[in-house]
């Protein structure tokens, strides 16, 4: 049997009268892929925010990795974000002057201690070994969205989140950057969770949930 | 004032007690008996030595114990650099020696006799019999504190287990920071003095072993920056270098320990996080350190600004007879027969000279300039005990004025008389002219 | 035996000896100092006197070239590790770190990894070296050399040194010596816009064999063995004297230690009861007349301590008053100088020489490209890993683990 990695019940987040997410049951397993698909609105990224530590829930009960993630104090919190998870978004959020490889630096300095020979070692696993020394306004979009990859498993997560990370991407790299999240997840074993829009992106995952307004409406699991 | 010197004394006896309580992991009861018992034994020996050691000579044997202990440091902290940057060698750790019973007890009462001692330099007047009362409520208080500050101990924010450099650095410190709020157990100046005469030495030795013209062949601004290193400033800089290089090579040897090997961990992250621990706990520890200079510097700010108040009478205009002499009468205006220094001005023919008249403990006078031969001529003014020159804030014992050397104020020849003293007013005046020449030729030109 | 020699000589060959021993005499200054004005002249004295404090300020150079012999052969063992490849010379503590690889993977792989990170790589069939940056190795060699060189010189100063002071005077021989028929030609002083010096002073010499010789100010000029060192400028004037009760008068060459112009140097007039009391005066131009030549002399004449008479007297003139003449017609120039021989000047000057060029090396060496070293070598059962680095530890740490991660990778790849 594999083990839970995320364990929810009755999550629920409101932001003043607005309900965004309404008690949400959910567990995902260790290693396990999960899409989340919905329309905009439907609370997909709240729920994101929420696995991620980036936002607190209203009520409800949140464990991941064993930590209970409602109680968690404020350098709790902080360093779950940064030893635990690691985000993709769809803007990448990468820092404009500074090189591709000193952005992954950047990433081991919140963490721990910057270490670059590591950090061209992860730039190399997602095949931008030619490209280390480009500031991200040199790259192409898949290729930022790589660089964005690296960033996030340099810390080595257990938990990669993905905000639309493909929502920039053409076909081709959309393609390019799930086989490699797919090669490092064989390699890494970290559980993926991934918003999307896209029903060919959400395929890639184990499970997909689907949200509307708040709740959780459909699961199919990958063969459905 | 006097509130001001009793709240770093009981500073300094808070601090020594925090840190001894955090520094050993032994039982608090037996620590705070130690610290107890040492401090009123220290009171106790402290008015022991002041009511049987005559003059100076109590002051002086304690300025010898803590300058003994300075040097300990000093070599204590030599030791640690030497561990932390050798190769293959490993850092031996204060923890077997602090979860030691005995140590730790013994220490405690070691430091207590110490600072106990201190007090009683501060409280307990000097000479005569032991003024029972006073050291009882002197010991008496320092139990009180004792118990009190080993109360707020508790609620101190725990400390990485310090080695024993780190521990010395910040007991000393907090002793030094004691002893200098006392001008007459100072340690800074003359430490200063001492490092302004080594280098005047070192340099004149070197000028003289290598073979070196003297200043006439010199360019004058080349030999105004040699003559810097004559200035007081050099000695002030040099004494700080002394005052708190133990403290920074105990920073050294914290800082340049070996971050332990990571190389058996395959996995970055978890490397890196080992690795920024290390660097915190390293970074951590240098806490002690800091707060060691911190107290230093506290000490030498008491030194350099002593918070006392000194006797300093503004000069008395004189002149002589025509046979050139100066007489002074032992009563009169001025009565030299208090036991205060009196400060006289001889002007003649558009030349001056300063000089003073001390009647000392043994009832007879010594007649000085108001200037030493080292310093430029600030001039001296009178504590408790001592005067001191205002230039190198020096403290010279009332036993010793009169006295040549140093910076003692040079002794004038006179004559007694049956109701006063006579002074040569030519040779007074040569005296004065020879003594501020040479010490405003180079030394201390700065000012 | 062996084992309290074996202890001897790592006392003999410690770090911490030289500090230790500074340390003491410091302790002893101090000492001397609580009871003496001039405690670096008695401590040196105690030192020259004393054969253990002599011995004990010995064992600093002593140590030092203990440890530049030991650190030299540290040096080459690990560089012959290096060039060999062989795992036979390798010890712990040679490097900072050491890790045994249980497995044995190739090498090749890593040679790329590491060259692109900017280390020089060197393979043979058993071992990978990299490094890169520059080693402060030779910094501490001319560190090590310079406190050779400083402190022998120190004890060479105080143990030989010996001083003899000489009056120069122009024209006149150098009585010292087998320099009786060595005559001093000429002594002058000039004007010089030096580095240092804003005079230049020059003693011209004859020596009895018709070779000429000149002598400056510094760095020091030797004659036979010993190094001139110009103390004090004076003149030799030609004075004539009478008095009421003199009418003979009386004509000498004086010598007077009378410059810069206002030091006062005075004179007996022998057989009588008079004291002349001399000094230069500073010429109305500002000129130095010690440069120019052109000077007149200020005088006191006391009779048993009075004042009986005071003036001013050119070169080549008189001043009479009250009975009482002083002529002033030549002069020549003096330097009152010490004839030094000392063993201990140039190493010392060497040894500065040293420490400059020491600083001038660790400097750059250690923190704009500090040397940093990996070493992959073939062992018995495995391969082991050592890497050291001189700066830049943390950053050079990470190549490392890198290339360890990568072996490791290769390993479960092939696996």
């Amino acid at each position: 049997m594999m083990d839970v990695l995320i364990e929810t019940r009755g999550l629920t987040r409101n932001y003043g009268e607005i309900c965004a997410l309404k008690p949400l049951d959910l567990r995902v397993n260790n290693g396990e892929w999960l899409s989340i698909m919905g329309h905009s609105g439907s609370g997909k990224s709240t729920l994101l925010n929420l696995l991620g530590g980036l936002d607190r829930p209203s009520d409800g009960f949140i464990r991941v990795g064993g930590e209970d993630l409602r109680v968690l104090s404020e350098d709790g919190m902080a360093r779950y974000r940064r030893e635990f998870v690691g985000i993709i978004f769809q803007q990448h959020h990468l820092i404009p002057y500074l090189t591709a490889v000193e952005n992954i630096m950047m990433a081991q300095y919140f963490h721990s201690v910057p270490d670059e020979a590591e950090a061209r070692t992860a730039l190399e696993r997602v095949g931008l070994g030619h490209r280390l020394k480009n500031r991200p306004g040199e790259l192409s979009g898949g290729e930022q969205q790589r660089v964005c990859i690296a960033r996030a498993i340099i810390n080595s997560p257990r938990l990669l989140l993905g905000d639309e990370p493909t929502g920039n991407l053409d076909h081709g790299s959309t393609r390019v950057v799930m086989e490699l999240l797919s090669e490092l997840r064989a390699e890494e074993q970290f559980t993926i969770i991934m918003v999307t829009h896209n029903h060919e992106v959400a395929a890639w995952g184990d499970r997909t949930i689907y949200l509307d307004d708040g709740v959780m409406v459909r699961e199919e699991l990958k063969g459905d | 004032m006097g509130a001001l010197k009793l709240t770093v004394l009981i500073l300094a006896w808070g601090g020594i007690i925090i840190v001894l309580g955090r520094g050993f992991s032994v039982n608090r009861l037996l620590l705070a008996v130690s610290n107890a018992t040492g401090f009123a034994a220290g009171v106790a020996v402290g008015a022991l030595l002041l009511s049987t050691l005559q003059g100076d000579a109590s002051f002086a044997v304690a300025k010898a114990v803590l300058s003994a202990l300075f040097l300990l440091h000093w070599l204590v902290s030599l030791a640690a650099l030497y561990r932390s940057t050798g190769e293959g060698t490993t850092v031996e750790r204060f923890q077997k020696m602090s979860n030691n019973p005995l140590s730790a007890a013994c220490c405690s009462i070691a430091v207590g006799i110490l600072a106990g001692t201190i007090c009683s330099f501060r409280f307990i007047p000097q000479g005569g019999e032991v003024p029972l009362l006073t050291v009882v409520i002197v010991g008496f208080s320092g139990v009180c504190l004792t118990a009190f500050f080993f109360g707020v101990e508790q609620f101190v924010p725990k400390m990485p287990v310090p080695t024993a450099e780190v521990l010395m650095a910040i007991v000393v410190s907090f002793i030094l920071f004691a002893s200098s709020s006392i001008p007459r157990l100072d340690l800074f100046s003359p430490l200063v003095m001492k490092v302004m005469k080594l280098i005047h030495d070192i340099v004149h030795q070197f000028f003289e072993s290598m073979l070196i013209p003297d200043h006439l062949f010199f360019r004058p601004e080349v030999w105004n920056y040699i003559g810097l290193l004559f200035g007081n400033r050099v000695g002030l800089w040099g004494g700080m270098l002394i005052w708190f290089t133990p403290v920074l090579l105990v920073a050294a040897a914290i800082r340049l320990e070996r971050l332990p090997s990571v190389a058996h961990i395959r996995q970055g992250a978890e490397r890196r996080t080992l690795l920024k621990a290390h660097i915190r706990e390293r970074r951590t520890r240098l806490v002690a350190p800091l707060i060691a200079g911190v107290m230093l510097a506290a000490a030498v700010f008491q030194s350099r600004f002593p918070a006392v108040e000194y006797w300093d009478p503004k000069p008395l205009k004189v002149a002589a007879t025509p046979s050139g002499s100066i007489f002074i009468p032992l009563t009169g205006e001025i009565d030299l027969k208090d036991g205060k220094i009196h400060k006289f001005l001889f002007k003649e023919r558009g030349r001056d000279a300063r000089f003073m008249v001390l009647q000392n403990s043994a009832g007879g006078y010594t007649v000085t300039l108001d200037a030493c031969s080292i310093c430029k001529p600030d001039g001296y003014g009178q504590t408790e005990g001592a005067v001191i020159c205002y230039y190198c804030k020096t403290l010279i014992p009332l036993e010793t004025v009169g006295k040549p050397g140093g910076c003692n104020p040079v002794p004038v020849p006179f004559m007694m008389e049956k109701n006063g003293i006579a002074i040569d007013g030519a040779a007074l005046l040569n005296l004065w002219g020879i003594t501020v020449q040479a010490t405003n030729r180079v030394k201390g030109a700065a000012r | 035996m062996r084992r309290i020699g074996n202890v001897f000589f790592s006392v003999l060959s410690s770090r911490a000896l030289p500090p230790l021993v500074m340390v003491f005499f410091l302790i002893m200054y101090a000492g001397i100092a609580v009871f003496s004005d001039e405690a670096l002249a008695m401590l040196m004295a105690q030192i020259r006197r004393n054969p253990f404090l002599t011995i004990l300020l010995a064992l600093i150079p002593l140590n030092a070239v203990i440890r530049l012999v030991r650190e030299t052969a540290r040096f080459l063992r690990r560089r012959r590790l290096i060039k060999t490849g062989r795992c036979e010379g390798l010890v712990p503590g040679m490097f900072d770190e050491m890790i045994d690889l249980s497995f044995s993977p190739s090498l090749a792989r890593l040679q790329e990894q590491l060259a692109a990170t900017g280390y020089r790589v060197q393979a043979t069939e058993t071992s990978l070296a990299a490094w890169r940056g520059v080693t402060v190795f030779p910094a501490r060699i001319l560190f090590l050399a310079g406190m050779i060189f400083l402190f022998s010189g120190i004890l060479f100063s105080l143990t030989t040194r010996t001083t003899r002071r000489e009056m120069l005077i122009e024209g006149e021989p150098l009585s010292w010596a087998t320099g009786e028929r060595d005559r001093i030609e000429n002594v002058s002083l000039q004007e010089h816009a030096g580095l240092f010096f804003n005079r230049a002073l020059t003693v011209k010499l004859a020596t009895h064999d018709g070779i000429r010789k000149t002598f400056g100010l510094y760095p020091p000029s030797r004659y036979q063995g010993a190094f001139l060192y110009p103390r004090y400028l004076g003149i030799a004037p030609l004075v004539r004297f009478s008095a009421p009760d003199l009418p003979g008068g009386f004509e000498t060459h004086y010598i007077l230690m009378i410059y810069p112009p206002g030091k006062e140097d005075s004179a007996d007039i022998p057989g009588t009861a008079y004291r002349v009391f001399f000094s230069l005066a500073p010429a109305e131009s500002g000129d130095d007349p010690f440069i120019t030549g052109r000077m007149a002399l200020l005088f006191r004449v006391l009779k048993e301590k009075e004042p009986v008479a005071t003036g001013r007297v050119l070169l080549g003139g008189e001043s009479s008053k009250g009975g009482y003449r002083l002529g002033f017609p030549d002069f020549r120039r003096v330097v009152a100088t010490d004839f030094v021989r000392d063993h201990g000047v140039i190493p010392i000057w060497m040894a500065l020489v040293f420490f400059a060029a020491a600083l001038l090396w660790w400097l750059p060496a250690r923190f704009i490209s500090p040397r940093r070293e990996i070493f992959f070598v073939q062992g018995f059962n495995g391969i082991h890993a050592v890497s050291r680095a001189e700066g830049m530890r943390i950053r050079h740490g990470g190549v490392f683990h890198a290339a360890l991660d990568s072996l490791e990778n290769n390993r479960a790849t092939h696996d």
